[in-house]
């Protein structure tokens, strides 16, 4: 009955006026950049977060939460209606829902992945609400060397799992690692590859490194696809009424996608778009008749979107439950906590249980507000899309400059954010994935802390980290996830070698 | 048709590794320590070499891959970069509303658009930009030229 009087708690903070008013806002702004491609929800996140210096804790983290989730409905949208993934966790919905609005059923296929949404959602919802305390209480008997473990452990998966290569992945998160070291030195006060710039003692500003790698890349690379944009037909609502058969084929497939986005985004390191991505693969493997996907079929567009709702929410386990962010957007979340002044960690629920349990609710009420927020007035998300990226993204540009600015009324920052920006386009045009940069940069300094603090402990014998059993478990499960990852490299290589010497005896 | 390799993964693979012999090579200035008492640049010369067998492990497949050249946009990127460094110059001398209109003028280059939407474009800019930080975020800033 503790659960009761917890939700109780949560449902008092979060049903007060204000809370609700930064709750919609939050999700009405996550369907926006949601909706729109070119932006998604970590630029929103981060331009949002210097503006919430002045709210009170639980009304900041809540209002961006919504952008997260809310960001995960819009996705969906640009992806059928254009075939342009408004999020990269939409990617995937591209495959199956663009042909089915060819086929005029654009319409339907709105309507299924809301409630497709909502469903996953409202079940990584109960797996939260249900595994969050739990957890929280094996990590207060975490020492340093579980946490470094379990942060390498969400590393590893962050990288190896994404969808480019594994070493590309890796060579992103180690040079994170390596971006978080810049700063001043905790331990020693040593001002690290600052090169006597005072303003990079206090390291990179992680708003100004997530803006040039999500803001100013996108904006670079999405002015000329703008020109040649299509436009989206009309949706009309009597459209958008699945018929008896459409409805009985997304049962199913909802289901499974919840479950796997569930069970997915609770890992560390695993965000919504793998989620995404295996679970249209395992509905592929299931499908009676698999040459339908890519054609339009429902199964298609409806599990992808249940698992990455689903995963959006149990993202949160580990980032509440034991302060470790589980992807990018996780990490500049936890960063606006600890602006805050709350130190994420095991302690978090027990200290903070208004914040935690109000959250918590205010995912249930936000859920809600999407699907009224989505199906009634898709009208008004589809003439959003029929604006010309051209008249936005001057917009984006200026507000990400102040937005940075913001932060520490400096310059400087906005110097770096064009910096990072080069940076960012560069890693985009060679197909590097930022995200993994990102975590790595974010866990870095906290890693580098668990390491000393665990062989200090151990007097330098790295045995430390094998000898604990929850620490050894962790780090043999990373080993397995390395170990495939240079199966399936050697795999593909060898492949695409075959292929090259084929070309080149053709040519 | 001339078969290419995957350049991506080459150059992208090269420049990690640089990156990384840059991070180890400058680490060697501050105290490397030992395994029970790190100093600050144990962990980043361990990552610096780590990332740069890494670049290697992204380069050396690519050279039997195929792949497609590499495209850069650079119109776009000058003019976004440029319209960046131009907000943060004038930001001060010129105050809010002038300094986000030529900013927006300046991203604006690279697309195709008449003279008047353009203007437009950056009038609302510059409308929404001062009406959202200074006037509803109250944050302290120069509106005009004589106001700072």
């Amino acid at each position: 009955m503790e659960l009761l009087s917890n939700l109780w708690l949560g449902l008092q903070v979060a049903s007060e006026p204000i809370t609700l008013l930064y709750c919609f806002g939050g999700v009405l702004l996550g369907t926006v950049v949601g909706v729109l491609p070119g932006i998604g929800a970590l630029a929103a996140i981060s331009l949002l977060l210097p503006l919430t210096y002045h709210m009170p804790p639980t009304s900041a983290i809540i209002m961006l939460a919504g952008v997260y989730y809310g960001a995960q409905y819009g996705g969906s949208t640009a992806s059928i209606l254009l075939n342009l993934p408004g999020t990269p966790s939409s990617a995937v919905t591209c495959l199956d829902g663009y042909p089915m609005a060819k086929n005029g059923k654009a319409g339907v296929a709105l309507f299924v992945t809301t409630i497709a949404s909502l469903a996953g959602a409202m079940s990584g919802l109960v797996l939260l609400v249900l595994f969050s305390p739990a957890i929280s209480e094996i990590g207060l008997k975490f020492g340093p060397a579980e946490f470094f473990s379990m942060m390498v452990l969400g590393l590893v998966a962050a990288s190896s799992m994404s969808t480019g290569s594994a070493a590309k992945g890796l060579a992103m998160v180690v040079f994170g690692l390596l971006l978080g070291m810049v700063g001043t030195d905790v331990n020693s006060g040593v001002a690290r590859f600052s090169f006597d710039v005072p303003e990079l003692m206090d390291g990179i500003n992680l708003i100004a490194l997530a803006m040039g790698l999500f803001g100013v890349a996108e904006v670079v690379r999405c002015i000329n696809s703008a020109d040649t944009a299509r436009r989206p037909d009309k949706v009309t609502l009597r459209s958008m009424v699945p018929t008896k058969a459409d409805f009985k084929a997304t049962i199913k497939p909802m289901a499974r996608g919840s479950a796997l986005g569930s069970a997915l985004g609770a890992l560390p390191g695993v965000g919504p778009s793998i989620a995404a991505f295996m679970s249209y693969a395992i509905e592929k493997k299931v499908a009676k008749d698999p040459s339908r996907f890519g054609h339009g079929a429902i199964e298609g567009i409806t599990a992808p979107e249940s698992a990455n709702n689903a995963a959006a929410q149990t993202a949160f386990v580990p980032s509440l439950s034991l302060g470790i962010p589980g992807d990018a957007v996780m990490a500049v979340m936890l960063g606006a906590l600890i602006i805050h002044g709350i130190q994420p960690g095991p302690m978090l629920i027990s200290e903070q249980p208004q914040l935690f349990w109000g959250l918590v609710v205010s995912f249930a009420i936000g859920n809600i507000m999407l699907v009224v927020l989505n199906l009634p007035t898709i009208g008004l998300w589809v003439a959003l899309l029929r604006i010309p990226f051209a008249w936005m993204y001057p917009a984006i540009l200026v507000f990400v400059a102040l937005g940075v600015y913001s932060v520490n009324n400096n310059t400087f920052d906005i110097f770096s954010v064009a910096a990072l920006g080069i940076m960012g386009y560069a890693l985009m045009v060679l197909r590097f994935e930022p995200a993994p940069l990102l975590l790595g940069y974010i866990l870095g300094p906290m890693l580098e802390e668990n390491l000393r603090r665990s062989l200090l402990l151990s007097r330098g014998d790295p045995m430390v980290f094998i000898d604990r059993p929850i620490s050894a478990g962790l780090l043999g499960f990373t080993l397995l996830l390395l170990l495939w990852a240079v199966w399936s490299t050697v795999r593909a290589t060898l492949r695409s070698k075959r292929q090259l010497e084929l070309a080149e005896q053709a040519a | 048709m001339k078969t290419t390799r995957d350049i991506h993964d080459l150059v992208g693979g090269l420049l990690m590794t640089a990156a990384g012999i840059f991070f180890a090579l400058y680490g060697q200035r501050y105290t490397f320590g030992d395994a029970a008492r790190m100093g600050p640049g144990y962990f980043p010369v361990v990552l610096g070499w780590t990332l740069a067998v890494l670049g290697l492990l992204v380069a050396l497949p690519a050279w039997w891959r195929r792949g497609t050249g590499i495209t850069v946009q650079w119109n776009n990127l000058l003019w976004c970069i440029a319209a960046l460094l131009a907000f943060a110059f004038t930001l001060h001398p010129l105050g809010v509303v002038l300094s986000s209109f030529f900013a927006a003028l300046l991203s604006l280059v690279p697309s195709a658009m008449a003279l008047r939407t353009r203007l437009t474009v950056c009038a609302v800019v510059a409308l929404l930009t001062t009406l959202i930080f200074p006037v509803g975020l109250q944050m302290i800033l120069p509106l005009w030229p004589w106001s700072a």
